[in-house]
């Protein structure tokens, strides 16, 4: 009989897991704006504090700090672009508690400071053809002529 | 060194049917919907592989496909002639018991298999998949 090969790090858990740990991901994207704690989002899936670490990770491919970090940015990046409102108070607004911490997490990830990000990233947003060249790899932009050719 | 697959094609013949079938019936996650007048840049993902983008790709004439190429793709997919895929559940009969609810069509039941148990679907177009629970996540049968 066949087998599979075995897989050190399986993403595939139980169903009803599944759906608890789901359940506390959603927690998370919902609460990411207050301090929310591991405790809590582990509590929601009814799972240990240990496991809840490990489990969330398979599930869904990143730890529940990156997550939490990963929405707090998106929101960040949207208060950005979609009004004036200070850099201090997007920081308190998406969760963090530290305006250095924050710029300097959002640095990382967005590549330059949230000022900076702004002043970038505002005039592009206009014209999608700006800036969906990030996120559209040259063969699809080809394949919907909206380059000549690639490679 | 490759490290991962980011993108991968899947094609559609309207992406509005393909929204509703991938998202709101089968629970895909939405990566990128961007409207670009006559085509969306439209990708998603299961949830539980977050980094993995499905591009739900319209048939349309343009640099790599001419009208030919884009009518033998059409017949392709209507034909269910492209192997799309295997896509992995814990539970092969509840999951199939729940999409029929929302009206996904199975050409196949769950019928156990040396490998597991799978059950056979298609999406709107005609592109079909494996719905597999693989032996080592479970040992139910198929009801």
């Amino acid at each position: 009989m066949a087998r599979f090969p075995q897989r050190r790090n399986t993403t595939l858990i139980e169903h009803e897991l599944f759906v608890r740990l789901a359940r506390s991901r959603d927690l998370l994207a919902t609460s990411f704006y207050r301090p929310i704690t591991l405790e809590d989002a582990a509590r929601e899936a009814c799972i240990s504090k240990f496991h809840y670490l490990r489990l969330f990770e398979r599930a869904f491919g990143e730890t529940p700090h990156a997550f939490l970090r990963r929405m707090r940015f998106e929101e960040a990046r949207r208060l950005l672009l979609a009004g004036d409102l200070p850099v201090t108070e997007i920081c308190f607004k998406v969760g963090y508690e530290n305006v250095q911490s924050f710029s300097r997490l959002f640095h990382q990830l967005a590549g330059c400071p949230p000022i900076e990000y702004r002043r970038r990233a505002r005039p592009m947003v206009a014209n999608p053809l700006l800036w969906l060249p990030r996120f559209m790899p040259a063969c699809f932009r080809h394949y919907f002529g909206m380059i000549r050719n690639f490679g | 060194m490759i490290q991962k697959y980011s993108h991968v094609t899947l094609y559609v013949l309207d992406q509005d049917v393909a929204y509703d079938f991938y998202v709101t019936k089968l629970g895909f996650e939405v990566r990128m919907d961007h409207n670009m007048g006559s085509w969306r840049w439209l990708t998603v993902s299961p949830p539980a592989q977050p980094d993995l983008q499905i591009v739900l790709l319209p048939v349309m004439t343009g640099p790599t496909v001419d009208e030919a190429a884009a009518a033998q793709i059409r017949e392709l997919v209507k034909g269910g002639k492209l192997m799309t895929g295997v896509m992995q559940t814990a539970d092969c009969q509840k999951t199939y018991e729940e999409l029929r609810a929302k009206g996904v069509e199975f050409t196949s039941p769950p019928h156990e298999k040396f490998y597991g148990i799978e059950a056979i679907m298609k999406d709107p177009f005609g592109n079909w998949f494996s719905l597999t629970q693989p032996k080592e996540m479970g040992q139910a049968k198929a009801g």
